[in-house]
């Protein structure tokens, strides 16, 4: 499934290319201004769109997976696809679903990210951030890709404004694995892994 | 009726597992199969209740039949549906990350009918210590309690075969003769069942009929008394034999016996 969804990523990527050409565009939705400023911190309006609307599609994703039936049933397949099916869960059915419900996430993102700047066939590289992110925050955490989320995005702001100015131009793309390499060295599983069920 | 034609396994297209196995199992009773590890007992559970692909198994011959239906072919989730037969694997397959009600609740994903909630509290009233634990995660409960819940996902499949994967491995002796005696109230209460085990004597007493499985052949068959009776099942099986203790020319005689066989 994943080697399927990375060259199905890289034909739609082509495919783009092919068809709109390989230039950017620009791109803004027009929104009611939000922008919010907090003494010298300033949140540009876009920037709080993307935060609001990310809230939102993780309540909903929480919702499902921990207040509905398929919910149920994805976290047991997760667990183990044979016990799933041996009761009678259609494990095939739910890695779908699962494949479905992470497209819509990611084209949530998508549209969000494009209202930042420019859109053009290079912007879905920007997926490869969420790396660092659910790995600081843990694999099998939620929260943690939560928390993780605001950790990455704290040291990229941070490392850009103080850090890169010192002329270390593009280090802001590469702390975040620096970060990502410093947390897995003192916690294996992440920040907010699962401490494993174990039995002896 | 469930009944087995001349059944032929095979793992990963290479590996013959099961060589041509016979078996019927009478609705409303407790059929016993007894085996070695390795035998091919759980190979044959999966191979009824359709979850051979999920482990790259085949049927390369034969048939498996509920009356006059065929499950060839069918996955299990079609399999629980139409006929209302469930596998509960070996090893207590509970779901450890989720609570027991959400382990409950999985088990009767597929259903869509009114009677799921009423069906969970039976399932409490059947077995009161789970009641207790409701909330809890399965991963941490004793391994009688996640039996029992493993029972409890079973029953809210609306089964009317149970195929049973040694219940008995690694649980206390009091435990396991609790475990029998809720298989025995199923039977009363009208469940077939298929029970896989490796407590040969326990299993045999509650049992109707039984087999023991070998290197994927059926070597003995009969009623459950017959076989508890048996001198080779005595010596091999039940550790009860007339000799103090198995040599290597026991082991050498029995060989020699099996051929017959
Ligand atoms: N998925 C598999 N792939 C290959 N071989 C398997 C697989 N599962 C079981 N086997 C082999 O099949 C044989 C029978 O296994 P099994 O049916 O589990 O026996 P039992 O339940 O009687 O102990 C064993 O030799 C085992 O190694
Ligand atoms: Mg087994």
């Amino acid at each position: 499934m994943t080697i399927i969804t990375l060259g199905l990523a890289s034909v739609l990527r082509s495919s783009v290319q092919l068809i709109f050409g390989a230039h950017s565009y620009s791109f803004f939705i027009e929104l009611p201004n939000a922008s919010l400023e907090y003494g010298d911190i300033l949140f540009p309006s876009e920037r709080v769109w993307a935060g609001g609307l990310s809230i939102i599609a993780f309540a909903l994703v929480l919702f499902f997976l921990f207040r509905t039936r398929w919910g149920v049933a994805i976290r047991a397949t997760s667990e183990s696809q044979s016990k799933a099916m041996a009761f009678g869960i259609d494990a095939r059915f739910i890695l779908l679903m699962v494949w479905g419900l992470s497209a819509m996430c990611i084209a949530v993102a998508g549209v969000m990210i494009s209202n930042f700047g420019a859109l053009s066939y290079l912007t879905g590289s920007a997926g490869l951030r969420a790396i660092p992110v659910v790995l600081i925050g843990g694999m099998d955490s939620i929260g943690g890709s939560l928390i993780g989320g605001l950790i990455v995005g704290l040291c990229e702001a941070l490392v850009g404004s103080y850090i890169e100015p010192l002329g270390l131009v593009g280090f802001k793309d590469v702390a975040p694995y620096l970060l990502l390499l410093i947390v897995l060295f003192i916690r294996p599983y992440g920040l907010f892994g699962t401490v494993r069920i174990e039995r002896v | 009726m469930l009944s087995i034609e001349n059944l032929r396994v095979v793992y990963h297209d290479v590996i013959s597992i099961l060589n041509g196995i016979s078996l019927k199992a009478a609705s409303g009773e407790i059929s016993v199969i007894i085996g070695a590890n390795g035998a091919g007992k759980t190979t044959l559970l999966r191979a009824i209740s359709g979850m051979l692909k999920m482990f790259d198994g085949d049927i390369i011959e034969g048939d498996i039949k509920v009356g006059d239906f065929s499950l060839k072919g069918l996955d299990s989730t079609d399999i629980i549906k139409k006929f209302g037969l469930t596998y509960v694997m070996e090893d207590r397959p509970v779901f450890w990350y989720l609570t027991i009600e959400e382990n409950l609740a999985a088990a009767a994903y597929s259903r869509w009918d009114r009677t799921v909630k009423a069906d969970m509290e039976k399932v409490f009233d059947y077995f009161p210590v789970l009641n207790k634990l409701r909330q809890q995660k399965a991963g941490y409960t004793s391994g009688g309690e996640q039996q029992m819940l493993a029972i409890g996902m079973f029953l809210m499949t609306q089964p009317k075969i149970l195929l049973f994967d040694e219940p008995s491995l690694g649980l206390a002796p009091l435990i396991t003769e609790e475990l029998f005696r809720i298989i025995e109230r199923l039977n009363r209460e009208g469940m077939t069942v298929v029970l896989v085990e490796q407590n040969a004597h326990a299993a045999l007493q509650i049992g109707h009929r039984g087999c023991v499985l070998e290197n994927g052949r059926v070597v003995l068959e009969g009623p459950a008394a017959a076989l508890l009776e048996n001198e080779d099942v005595r010596e091999f099986y039940l550790g009860a034999g007339t000799k103090e203790r198995k040599s290597y020319q026991d082991a050498k005689r029995y060989k020699r016996r099996k051929r017959w066989l």
